[in-house]
C-alpha cells in the first residue's frame, strides 16, 4: 500500500494512504492486520482518508526498530488481500462511537439545513409526513391496548399539526429522535461489550495422526481426533486426556485458581488454559458443542430476556399518559373548548423525562467509571439500587482465592519453625497454589530453609516423597500420608488436627514413618468483606447471601466470621443458577457477585449482576457491572451512587411534572401567553438536562 | 372555435406538449449522461469532503497529542 508519513513520534505514528485507498467494508481487517503487528498498541483506521493511527511500544528500548516494522508492514500491506473477519471488540465500538456521532451531527445539521433553505411549504409537507409516522405508531399501540407514551407522541404531534403547529411538532420530534438515538446508541454498545470475547479464539490445532503432528484449522477438527496442547495454551476442544500430563488451570471454568492436574483419563475443557505439561486430547466436542458455548447460550438466552425489561424512563413517562388524556377529557367535558383541550396533550413531559433520565443514567455511568467500575447498562444501576438480596459466590469473591498457611500442628517435640522449615524445603520444588502458601509463610517469618534432603519425587495429584537425614520424609495429603504412606497417627493427634483445622484443608508432614506435623491452610476471606456487608445492609440489603462448591464446615466459618445470614455449602457449579432463580421467584430481587465461569449462569440469572476484578474473561463479560479494583467496598459505593440515580430521576421527574403543569394552568387561565408557555417548557428542559449531567458526588 | 380562444384548452395542450417534451428529454442519452456525471461529481465531492474532514480531525487529534506531551499529561 502507498501511504504518506503525516505524523511521527515515538509511539505514534500516523500513514495516510488517502481516500481510495480502501473501502470502509475492509476497515475491520485492516484493524485486525495493524493489531496483529507484535510492536502495535492499539490501532485507529478510517476509511474516508486511508488513515490508519498506531501507537507503538518500543523494541528493547528502541523506537526505531518498531517504526521501522510498522513502516515494512504498511508498505507490504494490500487490504484486499487480508482474509475476512468481523473486527475486534475495539474496532467494533470504535465504529458504533463514529456512527453514532455521525448520526447525531446528521440529525442536527438536516434540521438546521431544512430551517435555512428548503422553502416553508415542502418544509411544512417534510414535517406532516414524518408527524403522520408517529400518529401512525400511537394509533397502533393503541390498538394493541397499550396506552403509552408513544400514544402521547402521537396524539400530541397529530394535534399539534391539525392546529398547523408545524414548528412545535418539528421540535418535539427531534428532541423525540435524539433521546431515541441516544437509547438505541447505549444497547448497541452494551451488547457488542458483552459478546466481545466470548468464543474460545484459537485458529490452529496440532492434530496427531500416524504418529505425526500437523497443523490445521479448528473448524476442520473432528471429533474423535487427537489434539496435542502445550504448555501456556489454551485448550481448544472438550475431551479426554490420552497421552502425557500436566496442570491445567481451569478458573475460567470452575473459577479456582489453583490448577489441577490432569493425567490419562481424565476430561479437559475448551477454554481453559494449561500452565504445565504437554498432554494429548481425544475430541469429545469441538466449536458449538463445547461446555463453554453451552454456556454461552444459556447467558446469551438470559440477555435476551433482560433486554425486555422496559427502561425506567420509558415506565416513568408511560406513567403519566393516562393523566395527560384524563386532563383532555375533563378541560373538554368543563369547557367544551376543544383547542383548549388539545392544549393539555401539548404540555409535553414525556420529552424532558425521555432526555433527561438517559442523560442521568449516562452521567452516573461515567461516574462508575470514575470510581474504576464499569456498568454495562442504565437499567442494571436501576435494579442495584432497587435489590433487596444479594448472593455472593465464595471462593475468589468473598476470599481471593490465595491459599494461606493458617497454623502448624507440630508433634514429636519439634518446634512450629522446625515443621515449616522442613515442609518449604520440600513443598518449593513444586510450586502449586498450596506450596507456594507453605513457601510465602516460611518467607515471611524469616525462616531460611537450605537443601538438606536428597532427590524428591513428585507423587501426582498426593504429594512428594524425597530422604531427610537419611530417613523417608513424606508431605502432602492425608490419604498419601496416612494411607499409601503408612505414617503413624495416634487418635489423640487425629483429634488435636481436626480440632485445630477447622475448616481449613490439612497437609500432612511425616518423617521417618512418624506424624511430624501438620499444616492449616485457608483461604481467608477478603479484609474489607465484613465491612462491606456490613453497609450493604445498612444501605438497605435485607438478605446476604453465600453459595460455594466448598464444604459445610469451610462454609459456616466464612458466613459466622462475615455476618452473612443464610448460605448454600456443596453447591455443584451448574447448580448456582438454580439458586438465583429460586429467590427471584420468592419475589426478592437479586444482585449475585461471583467471578469463575461456574458463576456466568448464575450472574446471568440474576436481576443485576458483579464480576470482580480479577474475575475469568467469561464471567467479565457476562456481568452487568465488573469492578477494576480488587475491593468489596466498591459495591457499597455503587449502591449509593445507583440509590441517589434513582433519586435524581424522581427528582428530574417531580420538577417537570410541578412545572409543566403550572405552565399548563398559566395556559388555561390565560396567564402565560403560548408562545411564552413554549419558551419556558424548552428553557426547562434544556436546564433539567444540563443539570442531569453534573455529578451525583458519592462520597 | 370558441375551444380556441378558451385559456384552459391551450394550458391542457401545453400541458400535455411539456410532458411529451419532458419524456423526450428525461429519456434522452445525453440526459441520462449529464445525470450520472453530475451523481458520479457529487458522490466524489461527498468522498472528498470526508476526506477532507477526517484528514483535519486526524490533525487536530495530532496537535492535541503533543500538547498533552508537552505539558508532561501523556
Amino acid at each position: 500500500m502507498k501511504f504518506r508519513i503525516v505524523y511521527d513520534r515515538p509511539g505514534r505514528l500516523r500513514l495516510r494512504a488517502g481516500a481510495y485507498a480502501f473501502d470502509r467494508e475492509y476497515e475491520a481487517r485492516v484493524h485486525k492486520a495493524c493489531v496483529g503487528v507484535p510492536c502495535v498498541k492499539s490501532a485507529v483506521v478510517h476509511s474516508a482518508n486511508g488513515g490508519l493511527l498506531l501507537e507503538y511500544e518500543p523494541q528493547n528500548g528502541d523506537y526505531g526498530a518498531s517504526r521501522s516494522q510498522i513502516l515494512e508492514f504498511a508498505k507490504s500491506l494490500n487490504p484486499k488481500s487480508l482474509p475476512e473477519c468481523d473486527g475486534e471488540t475495539e474496532y467494533q465500538l470504535q465504529s458504533l462511537d463514529d456512527s453514532f456521532k455521525a448520526s447525531l451531527m446528521g440529525m442536527i445539521a438536516r434540521r438546521y439545513l431544512l430551517r435555512w433553505f428548503v422553502p416553508f411549504p415542502i418544509r411544512t409537507a417534510i414535517t406532516v409526513v414524518r408527524g403522520l409516522r408517529y400518529v401512525a405508531r400511537g394509533v397502533s399501540t393503541l390498538a394493541s391496548g397499550k396506552l403509552s407514551v408513544d400514544v402521547l407522541d402521537g396524539a400530541a404531534i397529530g394535534a399539534s399539526l391539525l392546529q398547523r403547529h408545524y414548528e412545535s411538532a418539528g421540535t418535539v420530534m427531534f428532541l423525540l429522535g435524539v433521546s431515541g438515538l441516544l437509547e438505541d446508541y447505549t444497547k448497541a454498545r452494551t451488547r457488542t461489550a458483552l459478546t466481545g470475547s466470548l468464543a474460545v479464539k484459537v485458529d490452529k490445532v496440532w492434530v496427531v495422526k500416524d504418529g505425526v503432528d500437523t497443523l490445521i484449522e479448528l473448524k476442520n477438527v473432528q471429533v474423535g481426533d487427537l489434539v496435542r496442547v502445550r504448555s501456556g495454551s489454551m485448550i481448544p476442544v472438550d475431551g479426554r486426556v490420552m497421552e502425557g500430563e500436566a496442570f491445567v488451570n481451569e478458573s475460567t471454568m470452575t473459577g479456582e485458581s489453583k490448577a489441577v492436574m490432569k493425567t490419562r483419563g481424565k476430561t479437559v475443557f475448551a477454554g481453559t488454559v494449561l500452565e504445565e505439561g504437554a498432554i494429548v486430547v481425544k475430541v469429545r466436542a469441538v466449536n458449538g458443542n463445547t461446555k463453554i458455548q453451552k454456556i454461552i447460550e444459556l447467558i446469551d438466552h438470559s440477555e435476551d430476556l433482560k433486554a425486555s425489561v422496559q427502561s425506567r424512563a420509558e415506565h416513568l413517562a408511560d406513567s403519566i399518559v393516562p393523566f395527560s388524556f384524563l386532563g383532555f377529557g375533563l378541560t373538554l367535558l368543563f369547557t367544551q373548548n376543544i383547542s383548549r383541550a388539545v392544549s393539555i396533550l401539548m404540555v409535553d413531559y414525556s420529552c424532558a423525562i425521555k432526555l433527561s433520565t438517559p442523560i442521568s443514567v449516562i452521567s452516573a455511568l461515567r461516574e462508575a467509571a470514575d470510581m474504576d467500575m464499569t456498568v454495562k447498562g442504565g437499567k442494571y444501576l436501576e435494579e442495584f439500587a432497587l435489590a433487596d438480596t444479594i448472593v455472593f459466590d465464595k471462593t475468589g469473591t468473598l476470599t481471593k482465592a490465595e491459599p494461606r498457611l493458617e497454623k502448624i500442628i507440630p508433634f514429636g517435640g519439634r518446634s512450629e519453625d522446625e515443621i515449616l522449615k522442613i515442609a518449604a524445603c520440600i513443598e518449593e520444588h513444586f510450586p502449586h497454589s498450596m506450596a507456594r502458601a507453605i513457601v510465602k509463610a516460611a518467607l515471611e517469618r524469616g525462616i531460611a530453609h537450605e537443601e538438606e534432603h536428597a532427590d524428591v519425587k513428585y507423587i501426582v495429584a498426593h504429594g512428594i516423597a524425597t530422604a531427610l537425614d537419611e530417613k523417608r520424609a513424606v508431605i502432602g495429603s492425608k490419604h498419601f500420608v496416612i494411607e499409601d504412606e503408612k505414617v503413624t497417627v495416634s487418635e489423640e493427634d487425629q483429634r488435636i488436627i481436626d480440632k485445630e483445622a477447622g475448616a481449613a484443608s490439612v497437609i500432612y508432614l511425616g518423617i521417618g514413618g512418624e506424624l511430624a506435623g501438620a499444616l492449616c491452610i485457608s483461604d481467608p476471606p477478603r479484609e474489607e468483606a465484613a465491612v462491606a456487608i456490613r453497609r450493604l445492609r445498612e444501605s438497605g440489603i435485607k438478605n446476604v447471601v453465600m453459595i460455594t462448591g466448598d464444604s459445610k464446615n469451610a462454609a459456616e466459618r466464612v458466613a459466622e466470621r462475615l455476618g452473612i445470614d443464610t448460605f448454600f455449602a456443596q453447591v455443584l457449579p451448574e447448580d448456582k443458577h438454580r439458586y438465583v432463580e429460586q429467590m427471584k421467584s420468592e419475589g426478592k430481587r437479586v444482585i449475585m457477585v461471583g467471578d469463575g465461569i461456574n458463576d456466568a449462569p448464575a450472574l446471568a440469572a440474576a436481576n443485576v449482576s458483579v464480576a470482580m476484578s480479577d474475575a475469568s474473561d467469561i464471567a467479565r463479560e457476562t456481568a452487568d457491572v465488573t469492578l477494576r479494583r480488587e475491593n468489596l467496598e466498591d459495591l457499597v459505593e455503587l449502591r449509593l451512587l445507583s440509590q441517589k440515580l434513582m433519586e435524581r430521576i424522581m427528582m428530574n421527574y417531580r420538577f417537570i411534572v410541578t412545572f409543566n403543569t403550572s405552565l399548563l394552568v398559566g395556559g388555561f387561565f390565560g396567564l402565560l401567553s403560548p408562545t411564552t408557555s413554549a419558551f419556558l417548557h424548552n428553557v426547562s428542559t434544556m436546564g433539567i438536562c444540563a443539570k442531569s449531567m453534573t455529578k451525583l458526588k458519592v462520597e | 372555435m370558441s375551444m380556441f380562444k378558451n385559456e384552459k384548452f391551450w394550458l391542457v395542450v401545453a400541458g400535455a406538449v411539456g410532458s411529451a417534451v419532458a419524456k423526450k428529454v428525461l429519456k434522452a442519452k445525453k440526459t441520462r449522461e449529464l445525470a450520472v456525471q453530475g451523481l458520479a461529481h457529487g458522490m466524489k465531492f461527498t468522498a472528498d469532503a470526508k476526506a477532507a474532514f477526517q484528514d483535519m480531525k486526524d490533525e487536530a487529534a495530532d496537535i492535541c497529542n503533543d500538547a498533552k506531551a508537552e505539558a508532561g499529561i501523556k
